[in-house]
């Protein structure tokens, strides 16, 4: 009798195994494939040698739409709470959240998790201001030992160029997402600051203006030189309209800063403006913090030059697809984070 | 048998019913035991190396396999052999660190970033059900372990009460530790369901109220330590006891002083969690007075019934903190605490000393000792003052050294004329 109970007992072991395996397994064969872009990772979170933390835009409500079947419904964004992440692919092999609910999705494909912060109770409106951060099983990647040093430097954690890993996930029917492997972005996004000296040498003209500037402000010069790479081996059109208008300035962790970018001439509907780069091309532009093109505005609507505010407050140039682009064209369309710099010309 | 002192009858007997052989070698059982978690360990590092040449199936097998493989083995050595025993219980636990180590394993396979602490549930359920159909005093120790780390992970982690581990530790291995009659297994279960329990409170209350609740629950383990010698496993008061006094007697020196006094008479602790604190102070109120009667009325020692007493008036005294009635005047109460405090000092030497118990005797001097260095201290300005604190209590312990050592040889005497007329007898 008591064989027959210890019998039972390594069943019941080897049978819970087997279930974690199986549940996972036919997500893994039977679900649909995903590549989900990640956002760019903080470098101070630390990296334990033998996995690599993933952070998507999806991560924080902030960053993306929060939608409900019921718009007068007051959410509870409690911690541990069920989310939703509807997803839709953005054409360019890589899908996209479109928005997060709390109601499970009838149709579509989206992916399931929960609130990792967030506030007890609260209306929508809370919900979204408390930029609450979710989490969607689908946030850490085991590798060899030793080998996430490589996808550290070329995620760009040690500074150089910001590749973002594209992360493949199956997704079964029930929301589950798995991660079953990873590919690398096509395009890579760099960011330094640049001796003025070196700028001011390029064109006087531009020179005796930013002087006087200087002279009026008192504040230093600050160049940023952005450098976009195609790390691909095929062509990749980039849509930049305007003055460099595909680029953005915005504060680092949206959910902590009072800042946003200040109202510009691209905020019109501006034509698309392809520029194609060829396997190993890059292109690079210079951003002068003086110009009020590369100002932020706070809760007050007050424009604010970045470079009389203190290095704690981090921002990033982020490239995103201009809207237009993303509906059937050949531009590469998705966003790609700089790295984080302050106005006093430090960059994280 | 050779010295005459038994016959070969006697002898006999006494091989049938204990056998050499009986029992388990406790050495040899821990070297398999700690052998097969360290090999177990090794196999979970192993995968964690997370070797990209050994495709996904394949780590899957090897760890099916080996989990199997140990279990198999563990059964198959299965007899009532003592060295057998010791293997059986090696391969069992290997195979539960497998269990672990497939957890594990398939987390990181599938890349998996849930709730971690469930892989200890998991993990502590698997163990918990081998340690009783076994049944396993070592599985019941791994189960403790893993539904403690799972308790601690949930409170610490995530910063909520999680009442399930404690449920599962309650209900789960308490039992099991009565019903194997094993005291290793009750102090180490008992030790971390009163952990999991004040970090539970400490999330839910505040800090305040554990003060009281840990006094309530150690003079509450001490009265049923007392209980345990009429049930079915009466080594099980050595357990309570000891965890009770040393729970009392740490708390008791740390309120003897005059801050910690202050500090509780200033926070006190909110209203639910006030009605908590005074229940568990009144349930051990009720027990020590329910002893207490018993104890009078099978007629034990004074001094015995001083001991019931002191502790009486030590929760009498810590009702009184709580509800207040030393705001105005803490001098009493730390003149009260110090007071019952040098009782049980003195009071345990007594015991001592009329039982010729040196561990009573040097625990009571040694308590006795810290005491007076820690009111020296608080109390004692003058030079003079703190001398003569010193000389006498340093003549009261050459006193009670004397005493006892005089006890000693009377009692030694006493044993010698009780046995020399058996022995004449004998002859």
């Amino acid at each position: 009798m008591r064989k027959i109970l210890i019998l039972f007992c390594i069943a019941l072991q080897v049978l819970a195994l087997a279930t974690m395996v199986f549940g996972r397994e036919s997500v893994v064969r039977n679900g649909e494939r995903i590549y989900l872009r990640t956002a760019p990772i903080d470098p101070r979170d630390p990296f334990r040698g033998d996995f690599v933390r993933l952070s998507y835009p999806m991560n924080n409500t902030r960053n993306i739409a929060v939608r409900w079947s019921n718009e007068n419904e007051d959410l509870k964004a409690a911690k541990g709470d069920k989310v939703y992440a509807v997803l839709n692919d953005t054409s360019s092999g890589v899908h996209r959240a479109e928005y997060i609910t709390t109601i499970k999705p009838t149709e579509g494909l989206y992916i399931r998790g929960r609130v990792v912060t967030g506030r007890d109770g609260g209306s929508l409106d809370n919900f979204l201001q408390n930029n609450s951060q979710l989490k969607f099983g689908i946030e850490q990647l085991f590798v060899e030992q030793g080998s996430g040093i490589d996808i550290e430097n070329k995620q760009g954690l040690r500074g150089g160029l910001q590749v973002p890993m594209e992360v493949e996930v199956a997704v079964g029917k029930n929301g589950l997402g798995i991660v079953t492997g990873y590919r690398w972005s096509a395009l890579g996004i760099d960011l330094n600051f640049v001796d003025p000296v070196e700028i001011e040498a390029e064109t006087e003209t531009e020179t005796e203006a930013e002087t006087a500037t200087q002279q009026e402000d008192g504040l230093p010069d600050r160049y940023i030189e952005i450098t976009i790479e195609n790390v691909s081996d095929a062509v990749v059109v980039l849509d930049n309209p305007g003055n460099n208008c595909g680029f953005t300035l915005e504060p680092s962790r949206p959910q902590f800063s009072a800042f946003r970018q200040a109202p510009s001439a691209c905020d019109n509907d501006l034509p698309p403006n392809h520029m194609m780069l060829q396997s190993g091309e890059t292109f690079a532009f210079n951003v002068n913090l003086a110009d009020p093109r590369w100002q932020v505005i706070n809760d007050s609507n007050r424009a604010i030059d970045i470079r009389t505010l203190g290095a704690g407050e981090l921002f990033r140039i982020v490239y995103r697809t201009p809207a237009g682009s993303e509906q059937g064209s050949s531009a590469w369309i998705g966003e790609l984070p700089s790295r984080a710099f302050s106005g006093a010309g430090i960059i994280d | 048998m050779h010295e005459g002192l038994i016959s070969a009858d006697q002898a006999k007997l006494l091989r049938d019913r204990y056998p050499a052989n009986a029992g388990m070698s406790w050495g040899l059982f821990l070297l398999s035991a700690i052998g097969a978690i360290i090999f177990g360990l090794g196999i979970i590092l192993f995968f964690a190396y997370n070797w990209a040449d050994l495709p996904k199936f394949a780590k899957l097998a090897l760890i099916f396999t080996a989990l199997i493989v140990a279990h198999i083995a563990g059964l198959i050595f299965s007899s009532k052999h003592r060295n057998n025993q010791n293997l059986r219980e090696g391969f069992h636990v290997l195979g539960t660190m497998m269990f672990g180590a497939g957890i594990w394993l398939i987390a990181q396979v599938y890349h998996i970033d849930e709730h971690y602490p469930n892989a200890f549930a998991f993990w502590s359920l698997g163990a918990l059900a081998l340690a009783w159909a076994m049944p396993s005093v070592i599985q019941g120790l791994i189960a403790t372990l893993l539904i403690a780390t799972w308790g601690f992970a949930e409170n610490a982690g995530f910063e909520k009460a999680h009442y399930l581990s404690l449920a599962v530790m309650v209900i789960g291995v308490l039992p099991l530790a009565w019903h194997l009659k094993s005291r290793v297994l009750l102090l180490f279960s008992l030790v971390a369901t009163l952990g999991l329990s004040f970090t539970n409170v400490l999330l839910k209350f505040d800090e305040e109220i554990l003060f009281y609740l840990l006094f309530a629950m150690a003079t509450l383990l001490i009265c049923l330590a007392r209980l345990a010698r009429y049930s079915s496993f009466p080594a099980s008061g050595d357990v309570l006891r000891a965890i009770g006094t040393a729970g009392y007697g740490v708390l008791l020196f740390i309120v003897s002083f005059e801050d910690a006094i202050r500090g509780l008479i200033h926070q006190r602790p909110e209203d639910s969690a006030y009605l908590f604190s005074g229940g568990g102070l009144g349930l051990a109120l009720v027990s020590w007075i329910v002893l207490a009667i018993h104890i009078r009325k099978l007629g034990t020692s004074l001094t015995k019934f001083a001991e019931i007493i002191l502790v009486l008036i030590t929760i009498i005294l810590m009702g009184l903190l709580l509800i207040g009635a030393f705001n105005e005047h803490h001098w009493l109460g730390v003149l009260l605490i110090n007071g019952v405090l040098a009782c049980h000092c003195v009071l345990l030497i007594i015991i001592g000393t009329d039982e010729v118990n040196w561990r009573h005797v040097a625990v009571g001097c040694l308590a006795l000792a810290l005491l007076v260095f820690m009111r020296f201290n608080d109390l004692f300005q003058s030079l003079l003052m703190r001398s003569m604190m010193f000389l006498v209590v340093g003549a009261i312990l050459f006193f009670i050294g004397h005493i006892y050592a005089k006890q000693n040889a009377q009692k030694k005497n006493d044993d010698i004329t009780l046995e020399t007329p058996q022995r004449t007898s004998h002859a």
